[in-house]
């Protein structure tokens, strides 16, 4: 009997942990949905902004190019960060020499 | 002959890990030792003069920076115990087999640490906006009559900050002492059962004294992470208060902020800069050597 209300306190516990964890992503996808005014006030249900919201945004920034960015800047630090430590990995571990010691 | 093939391969291996060193010396070690260097001179854009320890004693009577550091101690000595407490106590819940659903709750607890600390901090600042959600909350639920200003308060804006910080990075350690937890076997959770005692008991009897050395990672991890906070005060101070005050009152001033605004914000003086980065440098080597210290003491 003892252990079962400790669990139930344990699920409860963790249950409110990980609503307030989620919480902020459930109410940015909601927010997304709203307008501004009533995101600053804490709106918290879907609103029927949404396409107007990406309107606005489309139109102030050149989203084409903003995500083209960050597509063409993660390539490029994948491959050649991949490149470059996998070279040093093969070369630190086939030719193994006494100032290895020294890194 | 054996010995001429055992040059020719070290001379392979030297190419092969060439290139790592060379990026290693010029985007590491290089702005290292230069800014060692600059750190030395007072700067305007390009103009330089030689000072000395000058930029170092001046440190001493700025009271910008004396208040950063004031700021970031009292961020520090707050936000880290509570955090790695938490996550200690998720890590030991999650790591009972008997529970259901760990994954869910897992993930769950996870997630905050995969966003973006910009657009956390964007988020966190409307939700704490003087009408927002969680003053809203607060009134509904009756337990405050006036609306917190979080973000205007001196006070608040800190424990908004710290809110924030404690959101993001907890799922993080979390992680680091589940993986810690893998190691201490099931069984002596579950002869500790059988002896009677209870879960408090464990926490504190088992997890906390063989978790020790994960604990010191962590906590020194978060301490040199704390010491270079600048993303989240940047977002939570801009627009709030005019001027160039970080924050309500400086309350939000960190040390990399303060940097930020030595070297872009006002007249430029990098040489001056590079002398609050190397005291950053130096608190973080004090603290992580008191607290190998304090750890490494009952051994």
């Amino acid at each position: 009997m003892k252990r079962k209300i400790t669990y139930a306190f344990i699920y409860l516990f963790l249950t409110i942990s990980a609503f307030i964890s989620v919480f902020p992503f459930y109410w940015m996808v909601a927010g997304s949905t709203n307008q501004s005014v009533d995101v600053n006030k804490g709106k918290l249900t879907f609103g029927n902004q949404f396409l107007e919201n990406f309107y606005k945004l489309s139109e102030n920034f050149n989203l084409k190019q903003v995500v083209g960015n960050s597509i063409q800047v993660s390539l490029c630090i994948v491959v050649f960060s991949l490149i470059v430590s996998s070279m040093a990995g093969y070369g630190f571990e086939v030719f193994k020499s006494r100032s290895r010691k020294l890194v | 002959m054996a010995k001429g093939s055992e040059k020719s391969k070290n001379k392979w291996g030297w190419i092969f890990i060439s290139l790592a060193t060379i990026f290693l010396a010029l985007f590491i070690f290089y702005p290292l030792l230069y800014s060692l260097y600059l750190s030395t001179f007072t700067t305007k854009g390009i103009i330089k003069d030689f000072v000395g320890w000058g930029n170092y004693k001046r440190l001493f009577q700025d009271n910008y920076f004396l208040l950063s550091i004031k700021n970031i101690f009292v961020i520090l000595i707050i936000q880290v115990p509570i955090m790695l407490f938490l996550a200690l106590i998720f890590a030991f819940l999650l790591n009972d087999p008997k529970l259901k659903l760990k994954g869910i709750y897992r993930t769950a607890l996870f997630l905050p640490a995969v966003t973006s600390l910009v657009a956390y901090s964007v988020v966190f600042k409307m939700m704490f906006s003087t009408e927002g959600l969680i003053n809203n909350l607060l009134i509904n639920l009756h337990l405050i009559k006036e609306p917190i200003r979080w973000l205007l308060d001196p006070f608040w804006s800190k424990v908004t900050l710290i809110i924030a910080m404690t959101w993001r990075w907890t799922g993080y350690n979390m992680m680091l002492y589940l993986a810690g937890l893998q190691n201490i076997s099931q069984e002596i959770y579950e002869a500790a059962e059988i002896d009677g005692a209870g879960k408090i008991a464990q926490f504190f009897r088992i997890t906390i004294p063989l978790l020790r050395p994960i604990i010191l990672f962590t906590t020194i991890l978060s301490t040199i992470g704390t010491l270079q906070l600048f993303d989240e005060p940047m977002m939570l101070a801009a627009g709030v208060t005019t001027g160039s005050s970080v924050g309500p009152g400086n309350s939000l001033l960190t040390p990399s902020v303060y940097i930020y605004n030595v070297s872009f914000k006002y007249v430029p003086n990098f040489g001056y800069a590079s002398a609050i980065s190397y005291m950053i440098v130096v608190f973080a080597v004090i603290l992580s050597l008191v607290q190998f210290r304090v750890a490494g003491e009952e051994r």
